[in-house]
């Protein structure tokens, strides 16, 4: 509580709230809106395409054969590189199941980690151990190519960039800070994620051509734990903006 | 599987649309709580003309903090003559009779009630019919044990009342132990989002605010003639909370009325804390949806956000279902249509565990109380969504099979600890 220096009254937390202009605030979120979608086009109808071609070359420039291949996402032409997929044997497979088996027992048993921590990654070891179980037993079944996987990465990968920028955005907007900052966060937050999901994007080629096709599945279903950079960006934002808009009184009406 | 892949796509697609729906609820909740014409309680109301309370306290072993709220009791500013104090012992092993003793030596509008015979189920349901039977106050005020009720709480409860509409009141609950861990400083976060922004917003909105089952009150004689509790109820807060307007009452809300609570300090209590709340609500959900979707007294808008509410303990499951569909339908190499969108399901996973509270609303309740720090630690939610996922999945089976079970479920209570301990 502060003591309100317009009228001799304690304004208190419970009823507080801050003026705002309806017009303004739908009209941020439309640009935040579109902000999203031209981020995510830049991203699928530029930088992908780019990335590939420049991506295809250190890898035969590395003695790996790799080509290009041009497939629909969204309505847009995405260039995807084209590989081929590294099938391991069972008996190794194996031998990381039961690596796996013993990390989840002792992530149940151990005190040192935080009890949500370790529940969250023995659900994801879980997960895992699926995927692996199904490589040792139906591997050959894997209903996907290369190519086909990678398309359905990149689809996945796209809708999951939009709905963050979209719900991070939202969120942005209800924040009581200055336009030039909300936008120059958004702005780095955009940068700095498309830069992460081309070393992504590089790392699942790696991974999955040159190390194991189980990496196909893990790679995907881990791809929604980038959210939880958008949210933290989210939340340091909304911290810097808190400890300033704190000592305003003057922005509060009850 | 011909038939499986279809029905797994349908599902999957119908829980997306769900889970979009309740993240636009939410962000609808943060707008009207941040930038909204706040709907005021009738804390302004003065009159000396107040109506006879009775307080209820249920206790089962509460040595530990007995006596705290009994001293916070006695020190309220409201008159001595029209308050009743009632701690129900609720058999208790240990010293909670004894202590209850002294203070009725002590105070003559402390009158404890005394569940020791084997007759008397225990429970919280069955001890607040109980104490209803004895109690001389038109309203009864509930507090738990652990709670520390401000002096001047009673009264700022009490007031709404004054309006013939209102059959239930429900104040703020703040975290007393934030500062202990990690844990009860995400509880912290927690409750301000649940509070703050989810209640308050559902006031202002003319929807559903809950019933809280403590730092609440309620009418006496509406409660009665509803017929009282439901023994094999866990959640009997959130049952009030739907008896009221299917009885054309309504729930008022007072975020001014600020009590502190004691918080779980360890993720086993939180567990089990949890999983009741979640079995209780869940109990509910299988009692009230089908009263609720054919009432007279609720016009569409409540009870669309009833429904909302009361399948909120449900969702967890449901996206666990989800999971499970989109790692099925991917191996199975089905996953094409979904690719695009599937993730917003897990967005809102990461987004939405906590209290049921998106990230953001968390965010906006914490600037709002000016917690600037602890605003930080938002990303850390996202750990806690299996944890939330399991121990509310498990709480909804309870649920489900206590359609089938005839006896009473067990109160499985949350751990006390000693405050003089914690601050040495």
């Amino acid at each position: 509580m502060q003591k309100c220096k317009a009228q001799n009254i304690i304004p208190h937390r419970s009823y507080r709230r801050l003026k705002i202009h309806k017009l303004h605030f739908f009209s941020e979120l439309l640009v935040y809106f579109l902000f999203s979608a031209v981020a995510v086009y830049l991203y699928a109808e530029y930088l992908i395409n780019t990335f590939s071609l420049y991506f295809k070359n250190v890898l035969l420039e590395a003695n790996i054969d790799a080509a290009t291949m041009v497939v629909d996402i969204f309505g847009f032409p995405v260039t995807l590189l084209k590989l081929s997929f590294v099938h391991t044997q069972p008996i190794y497979l194996f031998f990381i199941l039961a690596g796996m088996v013993i990390l989840f027992y002792i992530l149940r048993i151990q005190r040192v980690i935080p009890y949500n921590i370790a529940m969250w990654l023995n659900f994801f070891i879980l997960i895992f151990i699926v995927f692996l179980l199904y490589f040792i037993f139906l591997g050959r079944q894997f209903p996907y190519s290369f190519i086909e996987y990678f398309e359905l990465y990149t689809t996945a990968h796209i809708g999951l960039m939009f709905f963050s920028l979209v719900v991070t955005a939202s969120a942005v907007a209800l924040t009581p800070a200055a336009y030039w900052m909300k936008g120059m966060t958004l702005v780095l937050l955009v940068g700095y994620y498309m830069f992460y999901s081309l070393v992504r994007y590089a790392l699942v080629v790696l991974l999955t051509s040159q190390l194991s096709i189980v990496m196909a599945p893990i790679m995907f279903f881990t791809l929604y734990l980038d959210f939880i950079f958008f949210v933290s960006a989210y939340g340091y934002f909304l911290y810097k903006s808190a400890v300033l808009f704190q000592k305003k009184d003057e922005e509060w009406s009850w | 599987m011909e038939l499986v892949i279809p029905v797994l796509k349908i599902y999957l697609l119908i829980f997306i649309i769900i889970v979009a729906l309740y993240m636009i609820r939410h962000f609808i909740f943060t707008y009207n709580r941040l930038f909204g014409e706040q709907k005021l309680y009738y804390q302004d109301i003065l009159d000396k003309d107040v109506p006879m309370v009775t307080v209820v306290i249920p206790m089962k072993n509460e040595e530990l903090v007995a006596k705290q709220i009994l001293d916070r009791l006695v020190s309220s500013d409201y008159p001595r003559e029209k308050l009743e104090i009632i701690p129900i012992n609720d058999h208790s092993d240990d010293g909670t009779k004894e202590i209850l003793e002294s203070y009725a030596v002590k105070y003559d509008h402390i009158r404890p009630y005394h569940r020791l015979s084997e007759d008397e189920k225990p429970g919280k349901p069955n001890s607040l019919n109980d104490a209803m039977n004895v109690a001389k106050g038109e309203i009864i005020v509930v507090f738990d044990a652990d709670y520390q009720p401000p002096d001047g709480i009673i009264r700022e409860l009490v007031v709404g009342f004054k309006d013939p509409e209102v059959g239930a009141v429900m104040g703020r609950v703040l975290v007393e132990n934030c500062g202990t861990n990690m844990l009860t400083m995400m509880l912290e976060l927690e409750r301000s989002g649940g509070y703050q922004v989810d209640q308050q917003a559902r006031y202002n909105m003319d929807l559903i605010p809950q019933y809280g089952g403590t730092v609440g009150a309620y009418r006496k004689e509406a409660v009665l003639k509803m017929g009282g509790f439901d023994p094999k109820v866990l959640a009997e807060d959130t049952e009030l909370t739907y008896k009221m307007y299917l009885n054309g009452w309504h729930v008022a809300y007072a975020n001014r009325a600020e009590c502190y609570e004691e918080m779980p300090e360890e993720w086993v209590g939180r567990a089990k804390q949890i999983r009741r709340w979640a079995r209780g609500h869940n109990q509910v959900m299988f009692k009230y949806l089908v009263p609720l979707l054919t009432s007279r007294y609720l016009n569409f808008r409540k009870k669309l956000d009833g429904v909302l509410l009361i399948f909120v303990y449900t969702l967890p499951t449901l996206l666990f279902l989800g999971i499970l569909s989109s790692v099925v339908l991917f191996l199975s190499g089905n996953l094409e249509i979904f690719a695009g969108i599937v993730f917003l399901l897990f967005i809102v996973s990461l987004a939405a565990f906590g209290n049921f509270a998106p990230f953001f609303q968390i965010g906006v309740a914490n600037f709002i109380d000016g917690r600037t720090k602890a605003l930080r630690l938002i990303p850390l939610f996202a750990f806690n969504f299996v944890f939330y996922m399991l121990y509310v999945s498990l709480g909804f089976w309870d649920a489900v099979k206590d359609l089938f079970r005839k006896s009473e479920p067990e109160w499985d209570k949350t751990k006390r600890r000693q405050r003089e301990e914690r601050y040495e």
